[in-house]
């Protein structure tokens, strides 16, 4: 009972209460649910797993729809529209139809939003604050992603600028400012809500220490996806950071360079499993799954920096939309509001 | 002593289960385990990153330094101790940092905290727990020693053994259309029965689709009424000795109609599910209506009566632990299934209009 009630709780600390208080209580069934994306995804063959979280998350959530819906619409990288299944097993969904709009840039999202094209809209984190004091009604998921620093190669040199690196890095300023405190703050790959024991990593800044690892230290080459609105700010601060720890670091576009800034996905709310799919080794005692993501990050040269939400913004006819801990859509309960006359 | 073992076996999980202060005392010793000879424990600082209350927290803490010192230890080189009260996706987890210069030693221990109370409810219109279960139910038909209880797709019969209820048998309702938010009713006594589902009248095990005498649109949650669109609930009371009509309509008002099928005003403040009872009062009818909250909410049902067109409560409300699913008309008053919001569980509640003097 307490396992469920505590999971419960994690669980639902997550799922912003979607559902209008003032609205009638039970579900109506039909229309159409229309939600713009900024993934794009070619199929769901296993072969076209894409390498981007948030087009996985995509290919996630539209393979998990189909079954209570069925695929009626499929033009790759742009639209799939979904029906609804009359024969699903445990129910035909509330809605008719779900319009899912694919590629979509962050612009084109909020014109569609404002203009009533559409019901679901991502939220980027730095707007969602906004957001909600525009009165839009949000949804946002437990941090389910994790922005880190990735480093090519290890040996003398390369560890103490890891080191170096990890404790020039102004993490708070960074959170406070440019992602509007949204998420924690964390040097773990699991969040703290899903281990439990994400704070024994540490996070603190220590600029002193880091100049003295990083004296005469040779430029390293930094790259990140610049298309990314989330992660470019985010790189463009450790880049200052680093600087003031005397570390020079240059902009890059190889895949091979010294230092990446990534975004890892939380694939599970399972822990263990979470930790298999980043590539550690899971166990039922806390302390060796503990121990075992800390070999993880030393083994793979991460230096995890933040764990974040994916947040929506929902249009106020759409109901019981939730996400899960992953960032999981689940569209068969979602149902839509008559306009009230 | 075989005895004692024995009821252990017996109560299996209550004999395993763990309490906090063991717990943390079963933490407290890993710690003094890694402690070399001459070191002594020193609780440093605390964190409750859980949701454990500031009581169990501080006792918690308090129960960890007790049990760190060790009897009859004389005074050695202290080491300190960070004591962490966490949680993971499931349970709690209690973590120490024993902290020795730049050196920190790790041990945790997850903590399986037994089940809580369950909320109490508090009813102020008579309300009398009839059946709880762990599945759905859609309506429930009481009748001497014999009980029905209308499943989604069997109807279970039980008899009364004593003071609780055994169950007899399980009749599948062949055909029976699985719905998303299924609602249906049940009319009978003994063994013989009318269920009626989501387009569907079954009497008996057998189910027919479709005619005059279905209740729910197929495949949907309305109720289907002759000469009306889809409602969610419906009712008639007098006004002035003509009919005034009620309807819970898709647009989430509920909608007021006179004898001539006019509307004559709507409101907002009731929820999808109501009914007409008699007045316990005795002036004419009431009306029983769940309350307007969300379907992951607690819910209530209050009796209110429409002067000029507009409800007026006339009874405190009654409290459930979760959405009301079901409102039906049962013998003397109504019958009220929930969902209970912390075990899951369904419960089902005869409810009964008494006169409040």
């Amino acid at each position: 009972m307490r396992r469920t009630r505590l999971r419960s709780a994690a669980i639902a600390s997550c799922l912003l209460a979607a559902a209008a208080l003032d609205a009638a209580r039970r579900p109506h069934y039909g229309g159409t649910l229309r939600i713009d994306v900024s993934g794009a995804i070619q199929s769901l063959d296993a072969g076209d797993a894409p390498a981007d979280p948030l087009d996985a998350v995509l290919r996630e959530n539209i393979a998990r729809e189909v079954g209570p819906f069925r695929v009626v619409t499929w033009e790759p990288m742009k639209t799939v529209i979904l029906e609804a299944d009359e024969s699903a097993p445990r129910g035909r969904p509330y809605l008719d139809r779900v319009e899912i709009h694919m590629g979509r840039t962050s612009r084109d999202q909020a014109l569609d939003f404002e203009l009533g094209k559409i019901d679901v809209v991502e939220l980027p984190l730095a707007d969602l604050r906004r957001a909600q004091q525009q009165g839009v009604r949000t949804s946002a998921s437990q941090p389910c992603e994790v922005i880190a620093l990735a480093f090519a190669g290890h040996g003398g040199d390369l560890d103490r600028m890891r080191q170096a690196l990890t404790l020039a890095i102004d993490r708070p300023a960074i959170h406070n400012v440019l992602l509007q405190r949204q998420g924690e703050i964390s040097g773990a790959l699991l969040p703290q809500w899903l281990s439990g024991y994400a704070f024994l990593f540490p996070v603190a800044r220590d600029l002193n220490k880091a100049k003295e690892l990083a004296a005469s230290a040779a430029p390293m080459s930094f790259a990140w996806d610049k298309q990314s609105p989330l992660l470019r700010p985010i790189a463009e601060r450790i880049v200052v950071n680093a600087a003031e720890a005397g570390i020079a670091l240059r902009s890059s576009t190889s895949p091979d360079a010294d230092v990446r800034l990534v975004i890892l996905r939380i694939a599970s709310d399972d822990a263990g499993e979470a930790l298999r799919s980043l590539g550690g080794a899971p166990s039922a005692d806390p302390l060796k799954m503990f121990e075992a993501e800390r070999g993880l990050i030393e083994s793979r040269r991460l230096v995890p920096l933040f764990q974040l939400p994916l947040a929506y913004g929902l249009a106020p006819n759409v109901n019981a939309w939730t996400t899960g801990p992953t960032g999981n859509w689940r569209l068969e309960d979602v149902w839509l509001e008559s306009p009230k006359p | 002593m075989l005895r004692g073992i024995l009821l252990c076996l017996f109560l299996g999980g209550l004999c395993g289960a763990q309490t906090l202060d063991e717990a943390v005392r079963s933490l407290a010793k890993r710690v003094t385990a890694r402690l070399a000879a001459g070191e002594v424990a020193r609780v440093a600082t605390v964190r409750n990153l859980s949701s454990l209350g500031n009581a169990e927290a501080t006792r918690a803490r308090a129960v960890f330094a007790r049990a760190l010192r060790q009897p009859n230890a004389r005074p050695g080189k202290p080491v300190d101790v960070a004591f962490t009260i966490s949680h993971n996706a499931a349970e709690l987890l209690l973590v120490a940092e024993i902290e020795r210069g730049g050196d920190r030693q790790v041990e945790m221990i997850e903590y399986k905290a037994p089940a809580g109370p369950a909320p109490s409810t508090h009813a102020l219109l008579e309300k009398r727990l009839i059946r709880e279960q762990d599945g759905a139910m859609l309506d429930v038909a009481v009748a001497g020693d014999s009980m029905m209880v209308l499943e989604p797709t069997e109807v279970v019969v039980y008899a009364r053994r004593g003071l609780g209820w055994e169950r007899v048998e399980a009749k599948p309702l062949e055909g029976a259309a699985v719905v998303r938010d299924p609602r249906g009713q049940l009319d009978g006594s003994g063994n013989e029965f009318t269920a009626y589902l989501p387009g569907e009248v079954c009497h008996g095990a057998h189910c027919e689709s479709g005619g005059k005498d279905v209740r729910f649109t197929a495949a949907r949650n309305t109720m289907q009424l002759d000469d009306w669109s889809p409602v969610f609930s419906f009712a008639q009371v007098e006004e002035r000795g003509r009919p005034l009509y009620l309807t819970a309509e898709l647009d989430g008002r509920t909608h007021m109609y006179d004898a001539a099928r006019r509307p004559v005003g709507s409101f907002d403040s009731w929820g999808d599910d109501f009914l007409a009872v008699a007045n316990g009062c005795g002036i004419g009818s009431a009306i029983l209506a769940s309350s307007p909250s969300a379907r992951d909410a607690t819910d209530t049902v209050t009796a209110f009566e429409i002067t000029d067109r507009k409800p007026v409560a006339i009874s405190d409300p009654a409290e459930f632990a979760g959405p009301v699913t079901a409102l039906w008309p049962a013998p003397g008053g109504a019958l009220a299934i929930a969902r209970d919001l912390a075990t899951g569980e369904y419960e089902a509640y005869t409810l009964t209009l008494g006169c409040n003097r």
